[in-house]
Formats: C-alpha cells, structure tokens, sequence
C-alpha cells in the first residue's frame, strides 16, 4: 500500500459546492450563520494554503531553528486565542498560558521526537504536525480549566471561605474547586481514549490510511499521539492550575476574586 | 479580647472607590456580647471579615489580646476567631464531615473526640452525626456552623447576622445558646444584626454603624435613649 489520490482545483470545487448546499440549508432555516459561514470558507482556503506554502518551505529546508519559530508562532495564536476566551478576565493570564503551553507541549515534543521517533529537531515532516496537535489540544485543556476554576472558585466562594474562616489553608479550602476544574479539562482526553477506534478512526490515523499507509501502523502512530496529547494537557493543566491558583488567593489564604 | 484602632477600608468599584469603613474604633472585653447594630451596607459583615484576615483593611490596627492580627500566622488567627456566617453553610457528605474538617482542615481523616457531644452541645441530636447537610432544618444548619466554630476553641466568635434566616422560636433558642456560651466558654463574642429586639437581648455593649461610621456606642442603655437623632430614627424604623 502506498501513494494516495491528489486532488486539484476541479475536484476541490464539487467540496465547495457542498459548503453552497450547507449555506442555502441554513439560509432555508434563518439559522443567521450565512456571513460567518461565507467568512469561515474563505478564512479556510485562505489560511490552510498560506500554511501549505509555509509548510513546503519549511520542509525544504530542514532547520531546527525554523521549526523553532514556527511552533512558536503556533504558541504564540494559542496564548491569543485562549486570553480571548476566557469568561473572566484575570491579570497576567496570556503569561499563564505561555508558561503552560511553552512547558507541556514542549516537553512532551521532545521526549517523543528524540525517544520514540528518533528523528533530528530539524525533521519539520514530524515536529510541526505533531507539535501543532499537541500545542493546540492542551490549549484547549487549559482553557476548559481556566473557565471552570474562574466559575467554580465564583459559585463557591461561600464554601471555600467557610473553610478558609476554620483555619484551612487556601489549597484546602480550594481543593474540590480545582478537582472540579481539572475534571472539566481532562474529560475530553479520558473519553476520546475510551471510544477511540470504537466511535471514531480520529484524524491523525485517518489520515494516514487515506495516505496509503499500513492501518496497524497508523494504529501505533494514533496511540502515540493518544498518549502524546493525554500526558501534554495533564501537563499543561498542572503547570496552569498553580498560576491560576496565585491570581485566585492572597499569601495569607484570601480569596482575591 | 479584640480592638479595633481607626480601621478604614475602601473598595473600588465601577463607579471608583466607594468608602466600606471610616475610621471604626472599638474595644470589645473578654466574656462580654459585643453588639455591632445598623442597615444593611453600613459595614457590619465588613469588620467581621476583617477580624479573621479573610479581608484586610487599608488602614488603621486590629489587635487580638493585644497582638496586630497582620503578625500573627493568618491560619493560627482564624482558629482563635470563630465567624459564624449569616447563612449556615455545611459543605460535604455529611454533618460529622463539617465536625471533623474543622478539628483538623489539613488532615485526611481528622480526628475528632465524641463528635456527637459537639452536637448535643448546642442542642441537636447526636444521631444528625450521619446526616447530609440538606436534610437538616437552617436552624439546625446554623447550629452545626456553631458546633464546627467551637471546636477549634476560638477566643473570639464573630457571628454575622446568624439569626436572619430562621424563625422566631429558632431565633430565641439561639440567642439563648449564644449567651450560654459566652459564660460557659468565657468567649468574646461580636455579635453583628440589624435586628434590635435580638440585638437587644444579648448585647452588654452596643455600636451603632451606619455608612462605614461609627454613629453611637455604649451599654444597652442605648436602646432606651439614643443620643442622636440618626440612631433614634434607626431604631424606630427597626420597631415597625
């Protein structure tokens, strides 16, 4: 098995008439998405063919430093879009973000690129999916934390301070909040682990086998990104719970929200 | 005993600062039900959050048996300083749960001598032990938040409107529970309401609040004859 079937403008068009089918339907039922799905096809075709040009760029010359700056920029619209949205603003979150995503991912990135893979940083082929994947699942992650702590820590702010006025530290007294919270994050990553395979052939080995590889070697290739994305949120989360929690508390276990 | 010394605080808000607290003096003596009375917003939950550190003020001293409470290990402080909330909030499984996290909040499995005396103690049954917190009356709720105050053995108990939510005979048996345990405990006790006739019946001293500002003080005498017009009118509103 190898090879897959290309596809060029013309056949590109028939998918493009789908998206024409999507909108009339929608226009049929005043769903009122009708500008932000014209927006979202241009956006689409717009920025996967810039990150396609980009990508052939970058595969050509096979730098670390310019895998470097890619995922850095890829970090860099995480932070943006997660500082957006939040339900709560709170101060120095972008900082929090990039510390997360800039330990998680990273770490994990290397341990797969140099243990398991074993292929050399400049391997763009490898480092830019893989880190691309991961940087954005733990983004999502903390942002699923940041959103239930902020709410959690609100709605129960009467409970945590019963527990702050018996003498309780702030992490005691904040403990279910943050249970709660990193529950909210990791569920996603717990039930795609559960139904994979079963539910749904996710991405990454979807698209291997449509790329003509072998489906066992997809299937490793998909643990390992299963894995990869787990440990990185797990991660990512540990690293923003702790910041997240010095914003929420004084030093001297008052709540500061 | 606990002294408050020119305590100011002011909080920003949308519409800039807004004055919480000005320039509030008082002493209030061991053994004694130290009333604080006023409307609603005058202040009065203010202070009791800042005499066990859960707010800080911005200026001006507060002083436990003499000691800044600022230097004073924050956890070390709110285990001297008991606050009863205004509305009675038991969290986890059950009422036994409340009893024991506070014997010991940073212990897995706290331990706790006879929990059910803590109940008996201020006159529950000790088979609510096993109860869930929503299965029990708010008097009863209220009751549980003052075992759970007690057993880390305060000095002080700042308790925050803890008759508001209950009915009358409810009400009367806790100022009756509060009484006993100022004399059994030897405790200072602030006592926070907007409700005279309450006020009334437990207060040896009285501080009258409004806007921030102290308006009156002195014995329960106040209640006959207020000085000024504004604490008169305050009162008279409050008998209506």
């Amino acid at each position: 098995m190898s090879g897959y079937i290309r596809l060029d403008w013309p056949d590109l068009s028939v998918a493009l008439a789908l998206m024409i089918v999507a909108i009339v339907l929608a226009r049929l039922d005043r769903v009122g998405y009708t500008l932000l799905f014209l927006i979202g096809t241009v956006r689409t075709i717009v920025q996967l063919l810039a990150i396609g040009f980009v990508l052939r760029g970058v595969f050509k010359v096979e730098a670390w430093w310019l895998n470097a700056v890619v995922l850095m920029v890829m970090v860099g619209a995480a932070v943006y879009n997660a500082v957006r949205r939040q339900e709560h603003q709170t101060k120095g979150y972008a900082g929090i973000v990039a510390a997360a995503l800039l330990i998680g991912p990273f770490f994990v990135l290397a341990v797969v690129i140099v243990l398991v893979i074993k292929v050399s940083p400049g391997k763009a082929q490898y480092l830019i999916p893989m880190g691309g994947m991961i940087i954005s699942y733990s983004m999502n992650a903390v942002t699923l934390y940041k959103n239930r702590f902020d709410g959690e820590i609100r709605a129960r702010r009467r409970e945590v301070e019963a527990k702050l006025a018996l003498g309780a530290t702030a992490r005691r007294a904040a403990e279910d909040v943050v249970r709660q919270s990193y529950r909210a994050a990791l569920l996603p990553a717990v039930n795609f682990m559960m139904v994979v395979g079963l539910v749904q052939i996710p991405g990454m080995m979807g698209g291997q086998i449509i790329g003509g590889a072998d489906p066992l070697d997809a299937a490793l290739y998909q643990m390992l990104v299963a894995f990869q994305l787990t440990a990185a949120a797990v991660i990512s989360c540990f690293v923003a719970s702790r910041l997240t929690f010095r914003t929420a508390f004084s030093r001297d276990h008052q709540l500061a929200v | 005993m606990l002294e408050f010394e020119h305590v100011s605080l002011t909080k920003s808000g949308p519409d800039g600062d807004v004055p919480i607290l000005r320039d509030v003096s008082f002493r209030a003596k061991v053994g004694e039900v130290f009333t604080i009375l006023g409307p609603s917003g005058s202040g009065k939950s203010t202070l009791l959050r800042l005499a066990c550190r859960l707010d800080d003020p911005g200026d001006g001293l507060i002083l436990l048996d003499d000691h800044d409470i600022r230097e004073m290990d924050v956890l070390v402080l709110r285990r001297q300083v008991g606050l009863v909330f205004q509305e009675p909030l038991l969290f986890g499984a059950t009422v036994e749960e409340n009893l024991r996290f506070a014997a010991d909040p940073e212990a897995t499995a706290p331990h706790l001598e006879d929990p059910g005396a803590w109940l008996e103690r201020v006159g529950l049954d000790r088979e609510l032990l096993s109860r869930a917190p929503d299965a029990l009356s708010v008097g009863q709720r209220q009751r549980v938040a003052f075992a759970r105050t007690l057993i880390p053995g305060p000095s002080v108990l700042l308790l925050d409107e803890p008759t508001s939510a209950l009915d009358p005979q409810a009400s009367a048996g806790l100022l009756r529970l509060i009484r006993e345990l100022r004399d059994e405990r030897n405790l200072t006790v602030i006592f926070v309401s907007h409700a005279m006739a309450q006020a009334r019946e437990v207060a040896d001293q009285v501080l009258v609040l409004k806007d921030g500002r102290v308006l009156e003080r002195g014995g329960p005498e106040i209640f006959e004859s207020p000085e000024l017009e504004d604490t008169r009118a305050f009162f008279a509103g409050e008998e209506e």
